[in-house]
């Protein structure tokens, strides 16, 4: 590996940690249920890294929680929280950066803001859905039903981030085609 | 904020991490295949005697996990409603357990061996073309950026603030990001200056 890419993936991966980290950012959206911008920093991965370098900013990002880094949202970290009932969506995360950047550059779409946005509403919820709640239903022995609408209270959160995702892209696209041209 | 290691001297910080962590590994594999209450209320227990065994410090800990109780309260409720009270207990007792002696292994081992016995495990994927140096240097990179990535966006909402700009300042994140992009370019720059070399492929790798 590069070490072009190995500080991209590096900065990536703590991006996440910060999204997580920031408390202004937090979206008052439904009371009690926690929505902070980390899967913002998911989506974001997968849309600006691409497929294989997002998937590894994802591991990296959860290795250095599991080695006890307080960096998933809340200060929450170390091996715990892979074995709390959710962790299947933290797993979830490296699927989803991948689903993200593997589909962005297959997508033909003439907008940048279309295609980012259907790839992140694919990736960033669809198959983290998809992975976190069945491993809810099975570590807490709950229905397939009841996991997925627990699950759900997630969404309205999940699509205004997806949106937020989608739109950093278009911006980071136009400045990055502009500048191409100029050079 | 939840802390990660507590520092100590007990005889579970004392056991190496990798055992630990094979230890945990294990346990909860097994855990997860019990259905029965006179399995998981006896390993709840056990799981408790343990962070005893470890001093006062680790009690403290138990209290700060407090936040989990709605997680842990509404899971029983679905559980009493749809399936008993004994399958109620069983759920809720085993992801207790679980979720404890997993943290405990966090809090009784340092972040360095646990990233040395995370290493060690993850040597097969050298196979992959992933050297196992190339994990810890980004995990060094990470802990580093944390940090200074937080205290720079500070510093950009505040002088976005001193001029006037109201709200959470989402507005500034799309430049933020490019320049965050900028920034690793030039991290990568001052490694090959330094003679980081991790391209396993390049001519100029170590041996």
């Amino acid at each position: 590996m590069r070490n072009r890419e190995l500080a991209r993936l590096s900065i990536f991966a703590a991006l996440i940690a910060v999204f997580g980290l920031m408390p202004r950012l937090d979206i008052p959206f439904a009371a009690g249920v926690p929505i902070t911008a980390q899967t913002l920093g998911v989506m974001l991965a997968g849309l600006l890294l691409g497929p294989r370098l997002a998937t590894m900013s994802v591991a990296l990002f959860l290795l250095v929680v599991a080695c006890g880094a307080p960096l998933l949202s809340g200060g929450r970290g170390g091996l715990g929280v892979f074995a709390g009932p959710t962790a299947g969506y933290l797993v979830g995360w490296i699927f989803g950066a991948f689903v993200i950047g593997f589909l962005l550059v297959r997508i033909r779409m003439k907008s940048p803001f279309l295609a980012a946005l259907s790839s992140s509403l694919v990736g960033g919820i669809l198959v983290i859905h998809l992975i976190g709640a069945p491993w809810l239903a099975w570590a807490a022995g709950l229905t397939l039903p009841q996991a997925f609408l627990a699950s759900a209270t997630f969404l309205p959160g999940d699509m205004l981030k997806a949106i937020a995702a989608a739109y950093v892209y278009r911006l980071h696209h136009a400045r990055v085609s502009r500048s191409e041209r100029n050079a | 904020m939840i802390r990660g290691y507590i520092s100590g001297s007990s005889w579970i910080h004392r056991i190496p991490a990798g055992v630990k962590l094979a230890a945990l590994a294990l346990i909860t594999w097994a855990l997860f295949w019990t259905e029965r209450a006179v399995t998981t209320g006896p390993a709840l227990c056990m799981a408790l005697a343990l962070y005893l065994s470890v001093g006062r410090s680790a009690w403290g800990r138990l209290r700060s996990l407090a936040f989990l109780l709605p997680v842990f309260a509404f899971i029983a409720l679905l559980q009493v409603i749809f399936s008993g009270p004994e399958a109620s207990f069983v759920s809720v007792s085993r992801l207790m357990t679980a979720y404890l002696l997993a943290d405990l292994v966090t809090a009784t081992t340092p972040m360095m061996s646990m990233i040395d016995a995370f290493l060690w495990a993850l040597r097969p994927l050298k196979f992959l073309g992933v050297q196992t140096q190339s994990i810890a240097l980004a995990f060094a990179l990470v802990l580093r950026f944390v940090p200074f990535l937080m205290s720079d966006w500070e510093r950009r909402r505040e002088a976005w603030r001193a001029r006037g700009g109201r709200g959470a300042g989402w507005v500034l994140v799309p430049a933020w990001i490019a320049d965050v992009v900028r920034l690793s370019d030039r991290i990568a720059e001052a490694l090959d200056a330094r003679g980081a070399h991790n391209d396993s492929r390049s001519k100029h790798a170590k041996p």
